[in-house]
């Protein structure tokens, strides 16, 4: 601001100049990083977009994926489409419910007890566990106790990864809400699980939905937890009850082989996928900026 | 106790305005003194600085009042400072008083001096009661300084005294006027005198009495001296 | 200690209370007698333990397991530190407010209901009836009535404190406890509140701390000034302001404290 050195001696004003240079150097150096990584960032979506729109159309949604070799737009990724839905639904339903209510456990039973501390102990390591090892046990658990590959167990290994996620997002939420608000309804002699149900959980509502949003769009793209449970099917016949087709594992098939008409629906299920999770990770970003509680 | 305020600016306030009111206090003490000098020489040499005073004296009461008023809308006094400042204000509408008396026996003192007839009666009496309000003021002043309820205490018994030889000297003026009535234009003038006398051990005793209740907290107005003393001891 | 002057009934007696956080003797053998139908205002420096002793009316501290209180709250008589006095019961007999405004993440309607329907069991018009009572009560009821659908955290900071206010005045308490309720408030909202402790009165005994002196002199019949965790002096108000027994009562009054 030039209009504040008018009293200023040379010597500092000295300094102020070398400061001055200093600062937009360091601005520029930002400004070049950022723009080093939106580069890459930018040309992937690019690369998506512009590969997978060219074979997107209504067929791609109901009709199966096609034997390899055949010609080009003929076939679709409806099985893998409704396979992968079907997985991280069930994941989530079943994931979510267990998650919020560990959350509300660690956040609201006793946090600094030993059985709180055990577990959040654990749930770091299973936040932080590398998602083959968990399709691995998995694997070990059901699809070699059942001695076939399912929906079931992939749906099971995706609940295992959306777990942790709600547990922590949970924990964090509820720890935001001021204690004054738990006191206020106590206050009225309102008994803890009505607290909890209707002032905690409802005031940290939208911080809660944001997080399993997250790990929706988590186990959306996993690919490594479901090539050893629900492995892939180039059909849709028996259900979640045997090997069931899904995006992430098509991709990874389909990508590698060295037919073009494959090569084709795997930009295709890319795209999906990644527009997937962006529209996801938008609402998301929308649902949090309602968290913001009045205390 | 401790006695400073945690806001220094505050102390200052109330020393300046205590000492504002000890200097008020200063320039009525002189005037009495000064009145009682004139009576006792009959002379009018210092009867302007009495006047001069007056002036000085109405200026202090204003201003006072003008700081006091400052200093109750910023700080919000409560209890012991709550009390001073009532006190002061009370005060200070009484040393205003005394000097008005000063003023009224310097005027009265001329026009005897000029009528030339007061020598005729003896005069003994109004003197010693003039000394006595004039050392209940200067006992009053001191006694603020120093927040002494005992030294109040005591003006406040002393008043009484007062009281009583004024009624005395009233009779006796009654009879110098039966006697020889070419004394009721000069005693009409030391009644007058003596009532004004008798006004500042009055006004004495009131600023013991808001001494009294700076430091207990009491408002010992209009009642008796027994209860002056349970409430200072 | 300085026995209370109070003519009227006493609502709450406290007898040889001590509590403690921890290990930490947070108020020491404190008797007070609270008169029913008036203020009474607690003053003391941070710490003194105004607020823990607020809090152990409603057994407020039993939420916190390191804290707990020994002594007698004789509430008509019955000392509600007893266990077998359910917790509940207590606090819909007597209601708290609290420093920072907490409106419930509910509408208006339903942050006055929800204490209500805690308790009673009243058809949806006697509830309308119970709410728009409450706002009254709590002069809050001409600025919401148009939207009681709305968030509780939609009002501003005045009026949410006033909603908690009616909210607790909904239950039909005896007593109310106050917690600095103005410390966050502007001096509008803070002079509203108080001409409403002035109406509330009436109908319930009413208990604020403050840290604000003045606030205790506006608002309170009686005083009662703590420090390091004892009673040092409680007496009507405006004695307690203009001539306080104990000298230390005096020092923190006129600020000569510390």
């Amino acid at each position: 601001m030039s209009h504040c050195t008018f009293s200023v001696s040379a010597a500092s004003l000295a300094r102020f100049k070398r400061r001055n240079r200093l600062n937009h150097l360091a601005i520029a150096l930002s400004l070049l990083a950022m723009a080093f990584g939106m580069f890459w960032l930018l040309w992937i979506l690019w690369e998506t977009f512009s590969q997978g729109i060219a074979g997107l159309g209504i067929s791609m949604f109901t009709e199966n994926t096609p034997p390899p070799d055949g010609p080009l737009g003929e076939g679709g990724l409806g099985n893998a489409i409704l396979g992968s839905l079907l997985m991280v639904a069930l994941a989530t339903f079943i994931g979510a419910p267990i998650g919020i209510l560990s959350g509300v456990y660690l956040a609201e039973y006793n946090p600094r007890g030993k059985l709180a501390v055990t577990v959040r102990f654990i749930n770091d390591l299973l936040l932080s566990a590398p998602s083959i090892i968990i399709g691995l046990f998995v694997y070990g658990i059901i699809v070699v106790g059942m001695k076939e590959f399912s929906g079931w167990a992939g749906a099971a290994a995706l609940a295992l990864i959306v777990i942790p996620i709600v547990i922590r997002t949970t924990e964090n939420m509820l720890a935001l809400i001021p204690y004054g608000l738990r006191e206020a309804a106590y206050a009225l002699g309102a008994p803890k699980w009505k607290v909890i149900t209707r002032i905690t959980l409802a005031a940290a509502r939208a911080g809660v939905l944001t997080g399993i949003l997250l790990a929706v769009a988590r186990i959306a793209g996993e690919t490594a937890p479901l090539l050893f449970t629900a492995l892939n099917n180039q059909f849709w016949k028996a259900g979640l009850s045997g090997p069931t087709a899904n995006l992430p594992v098509t991709i990874l098939q389909f990508a590698m082989s060295p037919y073009e008409n494959w090569q084709q629906l795997a930009w295709c299920g890319v795209f999906l996928i990644t527009f997937a999770v962006l529209g996801l990770n938008i609402l998301a970003r929308f649902l949090a900026r309602g968290t913001k509680t009045s205390n | 106790m401790s006695d400073k305020h945690l806001a220094s600016q505050f102390d200052d306030d109330l020393n300046n305005i205590s000492s504002k009111l000890m200097e008020m206090g200063g320039l009525v003490e002189m005037q009495v003194k000064l009145a009682n000098q004139a009576l006792k020489s009959f002379s009018l040499d210092q009867l302007q600085d009495i006047f001069d005073a007056e002036e000085k004296v109405d200026l202090l009461e204003v201003e006072i009042d003008s700081e006091l008023a400052a200093i109750i809308v910023r700080r919000q006094p409560a209890a012991r400072d709550l009390r001073l400042l009532l006190a002061i204000s009370k005060i200070t509408t009484n040393l205003e008083r005394t000097g008005d008396e000063s003023h009224k026996i310097a005027k009265r003192i001329r026009s005897i001096v000029e009528l030339g007839e007061a020598r005729k009666i003896a005069l003994g009496d109004l003197h010693a009661i003039f000394d006595m309000s004039a050392s209940l003021i200067h006992r009053a002043l001191d006694a603020f300084a120093r927040l002494d309820v005992i030294a109040a205490a005591n003006i406040y018994k002393e008043d009484d005294l007062i009281d009583r030889e004024f009624k005395g000297f009233t009779r006796k003026l009654i009879t110098y006027m039966a006697e020889d009535p070419h004394t009721i234009s000069s005693s009409l003038d030391l009644l007058f005198i003596a009532k004004a006398v008798e006004r500042i051990g009055d006004h004495a005793k009131n600023i013991a009495e808001f001494i009294i209740y700076i430091v207990k907290g009491t408002d010992v107005r209009h009642s008796s001296l027994t209860h002056i003393e349970s409430v200072v001891q | 200690m300085t026995e209370s002057t109070a003519p009227p009934p006493s609502k709450i007696t406290v007898r040889n209370l001590n509590f403690y956080y921890g290990k930490f003797r947070a108020l020491k053998e404190i008797n007070l007698d609270i008169a029913e139908h008036c203020v009474t205002a607690f003053i003391g420096p941070s710490g003194c333990g105004k607020s823990t002793l607020l809090r152990t009316f409603n057994r407020m501290f039993e939420l916190y397991p390191e804290q707990r209180a020994e002594g007698e709250i004789l509430l008509d008589g019955e000392n509600l530190l007893d266990s077998k006095h359910n917790v509940a019961l207590i606090r819909a007999r007597i209601g708290m407010v609290f420093q920072k405004p907490t409106p419930f993440p509910m509408s208006i309607f339903d942050n006055i209901s929800f204490g209500v329907k805690l308790f009673e069991n009243l058809s949806r018009i006697e509830l309308e009836e119970r709410v728009e009572w409450a706002l009254r009560k709590a002069a809050l009821w001409d600025e919401v009535k148009d939207k009681l659908n709305q968030n509780g955290a939609s009002l501003s900071g005045g009026q949410q404190q006033r909603l908690c206010i009616a909210r607790g005045v909904a239950i039909k308490p005896e007593i109310l406890l106050l917690d600095e309720p103005c410390s966050a408030l502007d001096p509008i909202s803070t002079a509203r509140i108080e001409e409403l402790i002035a109406e509330l009165k009436k109908d319930y005994t009413v208990i604020i701390v403050t840290h604000n002196m003045q606030q205790a002199a506006r608002c309170s019949d009686y005083t009662a000034y703590m420090y390091l965790g004892e009673l040092m002096e409680v007496g009507e108000t405006e004695q307690m302001f203009l001539k306080p027994s104990r000298q230390e009562t005096e020092d923190y009054i006129t600020g000569r404290f510390g």
